[in-house]
């Protein structure tokens, strides 16, 4: 399950274990949501519980990336595992975003 | 003594509900299970599975609903895969697997779902025709080390 939590500007995603495009059909929406109604200038996608993503994981972070940075805000990423690393270095996305994992480690 | 098995053939058919991407790749992965397959390798699978059959889903059948038939093979260490709809079909298959293009962009998607296969399996052949659907050949051979 996705869990959502805001503290103060900061809006953190706990991604569920599996990301695929059915999992991430309500993601993108409820993302938008927060951007609209709360005052969030920084997206965190919390990888702690995925085991799984394939590319429609990749195409809803791009996506919302996209759309925090278009009010100004940005994007980061924390405590994906190696195989998701692996999956977000070849598409690029660490190129959008400031990392937050262990130092030295990426 | 038990007879070796070298080749070793599966089938499933099931509706195009989004739900059933986890079915499929779960299937795939445990059909492989007693091949002994490495985390990566199974990984590499479930990945391409997922983008195949998502394809199927989202692009195949679109608006409209059907069924997917997923077909996998296994012979001498080889794991082949075929996923097939009956859907729209892709009017340039060259075009749809270039990386990044994505034939519905408002639906803001990553365009990477070829990228994807083409990246974690050995080959990829895809046959389409408009109005009859789409057909997805995929090959790894495991116990090959890549990612050192």
């Amino acid at each position: 399950m996705t869990q959502y939590y805001v503290s103060g500007d900061c809006l953190t995603v706990v991604l569920p274990e599996e990301l695929d495009d059915h999992s991430c059909q309500s993601i993108r929406w409820q993302v938008l949501q927060y951007l609209q109604e709360d005052d969030i200038d920084c997206l965190i996608f919390d990888f702690s519980n995925t085991v799984f993503m394939d590319s429609s994981g990749i195409g809803v972070i791009i996506s919302c990336c996209r759309h925090v940075r278009k009010i100004g805000g940005e994007m980061m990423i924390q405590n994906e595992s190696g195989r998701i690393k692996r999956l977000l270095r070849i598409s690029g996305i660490y190129q959008l975003t400031n990392t937050m994992g262990v130092l030295g480690d990426e | 003594m038990k007879e070796k098995i070298m080749k070793e053939k599966m089938t499933v058919t099931f509706e195009s509900y989004s739900w059933n991407e986890a079915f499929a790749r779960v299937t795939a992965a445990a059909f492989l299970l007693h091949q002994n397959p490495d985390m990566e390798e199974l990984d590499d699978i479930r990945t391409a599975v997922s983008e195949a059959v998502t394809n199927a889903i989202i692009h195949g059948y679109r608006d409209s609903h059907g069924m997917v038939t997923m077909e996998m093979e296994i012979e001498d260490k080889v794991v082949s895969v075929m996923i097939h709809d009956d859907g729209c079909g892709i009017p340039d298959v060259a075009k749809a697997r270039e990386p990044m293009y994505s034939s519905c962009p408002e639906l803001e998607r990553s365009g990477m779902g070829f990228s994807f296969m083409e990246a974690f399996m050995d080959e990829l052949s895809v046959k389409s025709k408009v109005g009859c659907g789409t057909t997805v050949h995929m090959k790894k051979r495991l116990g090959v080390k890549k990612y050192e």
